[in-house]
Parts: C-alpha cells; sequence; structure tokens
C-alpha cells in the first residue's frame, strides 16, 4: 500500500464516525417516519374530502333528513336537516360562503386537488430523506467493518507534498514511510520505465529501422517528421543527459537518470505519459525556458499520432508549441521530430514541459515545417547546430544544411 | 438506596403521565358537562320548543338543521350510549356526573401524592 507513493490512508472511520453516522442516520429515520405521519394525515384529510363530495351530491336528493342534531359535545337531539340544498362552506379566517350542492362540491374538489399536490410533494421528500439514510447507513456499516479509504497523489517524488503528514486518520505506517517514499517512488518509476522502455523499443525497433533507412535516404519532410533521429538519439542522449543534469535542479536528478533510459529507446510507452506528467509537474517549476531545447532532450517522446495515447516526448514540448505540426502520423520518432502531428505536439507540450528543466541549448526548430519552409528552418536550426555540446540532433543539423 | 430511587423515578414519571394525559380529558369531560347543562338550564329557562343550528357536515361544512322538539334529549352517558332524557331528568343526571367527575380527579390526584410521598419515604 502506498509504498513509496505519498497516499493517505483513511479509515472511513474517520471521515465517517461510525457513531456519527449512525447517528445521522437515525436523526434522518426520525425524518422520514414524521413526513410519514404528515402523509397518513393528509391522505386521511383527502379521503374525508371525498366522502364529502359523494355526500354533498346526495344530501339534496331529499327535501330533509331526519337525523340527530348534536348538542353541544355530549348530547342530541333529534331533528332534521332542512334547506338541502344549501351549505355554508368555511373559507378561512371566519368566511364563510353560502353556496349550492353543486358549488360547494367544486370547492370541495378543488380542496382536494391542493391535497394531492401536498401528499405527491411529500412524497419526494420522504424519497430524498430514505436515500439519505440509506447512505448513512452503508457508511456506517462500512466504517464498523473497517473500511479503509486509500487515496494516493500521483506525486513526484520530487514533490515532498509534505502536505500529508501523515494523513489525518491514515494508518500510521504512511508517515513512518514518508522519507523513503521518495527514494522507492523513483526507484519503481525507473523499474516501470524501463520496462515499459522496452517494450517499446522491441516494437519499434522494426519501425525504426525502417525510418532510419528512409532517414538516411533522403532529408525530406518525412524525415523530419520521422524519428530520423533515432540514431543520434542515443548519442544524444548522453549530452542530453547533461544538459539535464545542468539544467535542471536537483529536483531534476531523477528525471535525468530516467532521461537515460529514456533517451535510449523511444518511449512509446503509456508509462511515458505518466512520466510526462510527471515531468511536467517537476518542470512546472522550472521556468520554462527550455522551450526550443526541448526536443533536444534525449527522451523526447515524440507521439506519434498512433501512440499519442503514449509517449510523450518531453522535449518535443517546444516544438509542438511552435505551432509546428504535421498532420502525420509520425512513427516512433525521434526527439527531433518535431513534425510531430497536432496530437502528438499536445503531448509533446506535456512532455516537453517535463523536461523544460533542460535550460541547455535553445534550439529552435521548426522541425514541423515542410520541407518549403527549410530556409526558415535553416536559419533557425543553424544557431542551434551552433552548439555542438548542445545535444544537437544530427538530424537538425541535417536540416540545417538544407 | 438506588431501588428506592429509581421507584421514585418511576412514580413521579407515572403521575406526569397520568396528569398530562389523562387529567386534561377529565377535565374536558367536566367542561362538557358543564356546558351542556347551562345550556339545558338555558333553554328551560327560555321555554325553547325547537330551535335551528347549522350541523357540520365534516370539513367545515354547515347545513341547516332544525330542532322542532327539544324536549327530549339524548345524552351520552359513556361507552358509546345515548339515553333519552328529559330535560329535568337530563339535568340530574349532568349534575350527577360532574360531582363524580370531581370527586375522580381528587382521588387520582391524592392518589399519586401518596405514591409519591410512599417513594420519598422509602
Amino acid at each position: 500500500m502506498g509504498d513509496g507513493a505519498k497516499g493517505t490512508v483513511t479509515s472511513l472511520d474517520a471521515l465517517f464516525p461510525a457513531e456519527e453516522a449512525s447517528r445521522a442516520a437515525r436523526r434522518v429515520e426520525e425524518a422520514i417516519s414524521e413526513r410519514r405521519g404528515e402523509l397518513r394525515r393528509l391522505r386521511g384529510f383527502a379521503a374525508d374530502n371525498a366522502a364529502l363530495v359523494s355526500l354533498v351530491q346526495k344530501l339534496p336528493d331529499e327535501l330533509s333528513h331526519d337525523i340527530m342534531v348534536p348538542f353541544g359535545g355530549a348530547a342530541f337531539f333529534p331533528g332534521r336537516l332542512i334547506h338541502t340544498n344549501e351549505f355554508m362552506v368555511l373559507l378561512g379566517e371566519g368566511y364563510y360562503a353560502e353556496r349550492t350542492a353543486k358549488q360547494t362540491a367544486e370547492i370541495l374538489r378543488r380542496r382536494g386537488k391542493d391535497l394531492e399536490a401536498q401528499i405527491e410533494s411529500l412524497k419526494a421528500t420522504m424519497l430524498d430523506l430514505e436515500a439519505e439514510a440509506k447512505f448513512f447507513n452503508s457508511t456506517a456499516a462500512e466504517a464498523a467493518e473497517g473500511l479503509v479509504e486509500i487515496r494516493e497523489d500521483y506525486v513526484e517524488e520530487n514533490q515532498e507534498k509534505v502536505s500529508e503528514p501523515g494523513s489525518p486518520s491514515s494508518k500510521h505506517e504512511d508517515s513512518l514511510d514518508k522519507p523513503n517514499d521518495k527514494d522507492e517512488e523513483y526507484a519503481r518509476i525507473m523499474a516501470r520505465l524501463d520496462e515499459l522502455e522496452k517494450e517499446e523499443s522491441e516494437a519499434e525497433s522494426e519501425l525504426e529501422k525502417e525510418e532510419s533507412v528512409a532517414e538516411s535516404a533522403s532529408r525530406d519532410d518525412e524525415e523530419e517528421d520521422d524519428a530520423g533521429d533515432v540514431d543520434a538519439a542515443p548519442s544524444d542522449e548522453d549530452e542530453d543527459e547533461d544538459e539535464v543534469e545542468d539544467a535542471v535542479g536537483s529536483d531534476e536528478d531523477e528525471d535525468v537518470s530516467e532521461d537515460d533510459t529514456w533517451g535510449n529507446k523511444e518511449t512509446k510507452s503509456v508509462l511515458q505519459k505518466t512520466r510526462v506528467q510527471e515531468m511536467l509537474d517537476l518542470t512546472a517549476a522550472k521556468p520554462p525556458a527550455d522551450y526550443k531545447q526541448v526536443h533536444e532532450k534525449a527522451p523526447i517522446v515524440e507521439t506519434k499520432v498512433q501512440s499519442a495515447a503514449k509517449a510523450v516526448s518531453f522535449n518535443l514540448d517546444n516544438e509542438q508549441s511552435h505551432g509546428q505540426q504535421k498532420p502525420h502520423p509520425l512513427p516512433p520518432e525521434s526527439r527531433y521530430s518535431a513534425q510531430r502531428t497536432g496530437t502528438s505536439s499536445q503531448i509533446q507540450n506535456i512532455s516537453s514541459a517535463g523536461r523544460k528543466a533542460f535550460t541547455g541549448s535553445v534550439i529552435e526548430h521548426d522541425h514541423c515545417l515542410p520541407p518549403i519552409q527549410s530556409p526558415n528552418i535553416t536559419s533557425l536550426e543553424q544557431p542551434s547546430s551552433s552548439n555542438p555540446s548542445k545535444r544537437v540532433s544530427r538530424f537538425k543539423m541535417q536540416k540545417g544544411n538544407r | 438506596m438506588d431501588e428506592i430511587r429509581l421507584r421514585q423515578e418511576k412514580v413521579e414519571k407515572f403521575e406526569g403521565f397520568v396528569d398530562r394525559r389523562l387529567k386534561p380529558d377529565l377535565v374536558n369531560a367536566i367542561a362538557q358537562r358543564s356546558d351542556l347543562k347551562r345550556n339545558i338550564e338555558n333553554l328551560e329557562q327560555n321555554g325553547v320548543t325547537s330551535f335551528q343550528s347549522m350541523v357540520n357536515l365534516g370539513s367545515e361544512v354547515y347545513m341547516q338543521a332544525d330542532v322542532p322538539d327539544t324536549r327530549r334529549i339524548f345524552v351520552d352517558i359513556g361507552l358509546g350510549f345515548h339515553v333519552e332524557f328529559t330535560w329535568s331528568e337530563a339535568l340530574e343526571f349532568i349534575s350527577v356526573r360532574e360531582a363524580r367527575l370531581a370527586r375522580y380527579v381528587k382521588a387520582s390526584e391524592s392518589y399519586f401524592r401518596y405514591q409519591l410521598n410512599d417513594a420519598n419515604t422509602l
């Protein structure tokens, strides 16, 4: 559980103490029973009303009826009902209306409708209350069982979310692990990266081969688009790494190491995406100076359109940001694949954000630009190429040659 | 000692209950009787033989009713029975009833007070 991950383990008990939950449930149940009583009363009224309506309609049938006339509360007089078509209806506030049987029946019907509406609304309220009660009850039961809510933030090792000085009600252990979390997390991530990279490289090896062939063949847009830098990647990696290290702050260290692994392969792994996000977080702190360099970074994961979902080139961001987006379904690109497609660009942006740490050389590459624009590219690239130390991709240099 | 206290509490509770629930009923009944008595006396005094009134049909819907002969009265004697009385008989009955009710009220009061004292002394 949360090994290394800064997570909070919150026992439901803490969030919703069993007692409180059951108390709340009881309260809600009381409210529900109140409503039920109300409902019963209203229904009674409605029934009385209906009976009265029928009575009012029957009385005028006779001229008079023999009845027992109540006298006070405890005595009766034998008598007769007279004027059987005249009814005195109480309108409220001491006002009465003398009406005929038909009119009285109408009044009563309207009252009945009113009652029905009230009953409906009351029923709706009761339903809500019942749902609430159910929730409380289930929560109480869960809390009693000791259900635990585990929430782990996806945090980069560097970011010490110290905010969780031991999740409030978490189980102890988390806090203990805090100091080791970073290392553990880092190791964990590295391992994952390695795995993913392996997978990716295997899958991409073929593609890469093709691409590299194509690259050497021509300097076309395709090349630009392609991850022509596959070859260059490895060598550049070192440079990148250096840059990375320099550029990156202490926090980036971990990223650097990650870069190593990354740079080697064009990571198309899903992991990369996560990584990217991680990087993003990391780099978020850094000044996004590396706009341009981003693509220099070895582990630029150019997200190919296809692999849009996957790897994100950290460095690509810059390129993308430049708006150089070639809607090419780029094969696994090298970091220099500035020609990432729009989608990749998005991802790249993310990745580049992560890579931003490398202040290194600011290489402006309009990789995405079509050949027509090569002159522009060249001009742009030249400055970059002027920095041999910077991991200027051979690709770039090639571009510059154009 | 605890037991005594418990009993005391119980007694108090019962007393309160009776006071609250039963007493008002008694008082009500007494009031009714007295009202009735007054009304009958009124009728007799004024020599009313017949009158008209409004009868509540339910939900405050009234209809005129006519009492042609007031000499006969049906008085509720409890347990759902109504006895046909003449005025004088009715009045007599009512006074008797009233006395009984008053005695009952007093008796219950003293009974509970006695219980309370009992608990206290224990």
